[in-house]
């Protein structure tokens, strides 16, 4: 096995490329990040581990726009990150420029794939270590949507999905949990979801809400801790309900 | 021909263009916007060559909005009169673009401004400006009647003004005028100055 993870452009035997899944692997080790779509909604959470002291916390932005309507969100290596929402945000206005429309999220997410997969099928590159979330709203349908892509270069559509960090966990959460939501339900189902891998707290966790009027919004610090407060009288609500039954039958 | 002017007033900036689009003896359109809003807070009047004008004056608005997104934060009209410059010089000595630009912006920190942009890349702040045929008559009614810290009012009667003289004097005037307005508020279409519609073609 050695001999076939040095170079991405070799497979192994039984073809499996190694560079990128040891990438997929970094992307394993990043935070954890959930993205849920609503029906006039979408929500990107990010887990935010602890900042130093020192660390000025608004220079280090998780969640970014990549253009007025499509916001994006990552697991993974952040170096190679700036590298890929740089390339994205020059392809929405080179879109723009050229066929004055802005992108469509299914746009956007094929062309960041694109780049992601060219990084597979070349000698002397290694894969971008990372797996973005791409959320936004459709600039004519005014569809909402959510997007996953991987080192591999693969996309799809998700109605709700987590990467990074235990985002097994978070992903079977949101499969027992999912249902057709909008406006401050679908925020506190993502906010449930990233909470059940990340100490609760505004300050452990980065929360931005698209809509199609207001664009992308970063909650703050307070507003999260309100929500998570709410989620967490609402469990205990339940446990208590479970544990007293009402008398009547 | 095509007539460009501008003025700084009290607060806020304001640029009229004329709307026709001729090609040799025939107009093709007389409501063709030539004031293109570069974003929230800017706006930019540009007259000459069509092809060359649009085309510029996009990539200029792409690029400012991709600085934005980048950046977190709005470049300043100073910035982005700049930029613009740098852009027509570099294509100068190869590929020129042939169009003269009035950018107008606000900033919160230092209010108002007026860039004057020809297309050899020449780039001055000025209070007033104007490009065109047209120019002879409108600097000539700014130079007479402008003072600093005009009201929206008295600029607009200005720029009516300039109009009249342009209308009468000019012997391929343009019909219709087009007017916007930066301020604090941001950038917006003002008026219309038309004084030929484009008939709707009764149907057969």
């Amino acid at each position: 096995m050695a001999r076939y993870d040095r170079a991405i452009t070799v497979f192994s035997p039984d073809g499996h490329l190694f560079q990128v899944e040891y990438a997929l692997e970094a992307v394993r080790k990043g935070n954890a990040a959930v993205g849920v779509r609503g029906t006039d909604i979408v929500v990107l959470g990010v887990e935010k581990k602890s900042t130093a002291k020192l660390q000025d916390s608004r220079s280090v932005r998780k969640i970014v726009n990549l253009d007025d309507h499509i916001a994006l969100a990552c697991a993974g290596l952040k170096a190679d990150a700036r590298v890929l929402i740089n390339r994205a945000r020059i392809e929405c206005q080179s879109h723009r420029l050229t066929v004055e429309d802005p992108v469509t999220v299914e746009y956007i997410t094929r062309y960041i794939a694109g780049l992601q997969q060219k990084y597979t099928q070349s000698g002397g590159v290694r894969p971008f270590g990372l797996s973005t979330l791409i959320v936004g709203f459709d600039p004519y349908s005014g569809v909402p949507s959510l997007y996953q892509t991987d080192p591999s270069g693969t996309f799809s559509a998700w109605k709700a999905n987590a990467t990074g960090r235990n985002s097994n966990s978070i992903r079977e959460f949101l499969e027992k949990n999912y249902k057709e939501t909008s406006g401050q339900e679908t925020i506190k189902l993502a906010i449930r979801a990233l909470l059940e891998v990340v100490e609760s707290g505004g300050k452990n966790i980065e929360v931005a809400v698209m809509t199609k009027e207001h664009g992308l919004r970063q909650l703050d610090e307070a507003e999260i801790d309100a929500i998570a407060a709410e989620i967490e009288a609402e469990k205990q609500a339940a446990e208590a309900a479970k544990k007293a039954p009402p008398k009547e039958t | 021909m095509e007539c460009v002017f501008g003025l700084v007033g009290n607060g806020f900036a304001i640029v009229a263009a004329d709307t026709s689009a001729v090609h040799s003896i025939l107009v093709h359109k007389s409501n063709e916007d030539k004031i293109m809003i570069l974003d929230s807070h800017k706006l930019i009047a540009a007259s000459g060559e069509s092809g060359d004008r649009v085309q510029f004056t996009e990539y200029i608005q792409k690029n400012v909005a991709l600085y934005q997104f980048r950046n977190g934060i709005p470049l300043t009209t100073a910035a982005a009169a700049n930029f613009t410059r740098g852009e027509l010089a570099t294509a100068l000595r190869k590929n020129p673009y042939f169009v003269n630009i009035l950018l107008a912006g606000y900033d919160k920190e230092t209010g108002p401004s007026l860039y004057y942009i020809d297309y050899i890349a020449t780039l001055h702040k000025v209070d007033k400006g104007a490009f065109g045929y047209g120019s002879y008559f409108s600097l000539s009614m700014m130079d007479r009647h402008y003072h600093s810290g005009m009201t929206v009012e008295e600029a607009i009667d200005l720029v009516d003004k300039c109009i009249m003289e342009i209308r009468s004097r000019l012997v391929v005037a343009p019909p219709n005028f087009v007017i916007k307005i930066v301020d604090k508020d941001g950038a917006r279409e003002y008026a219309w100055r038309e004084s030929v519609k484009d008939v709707a073609v009764a149907s057969a």
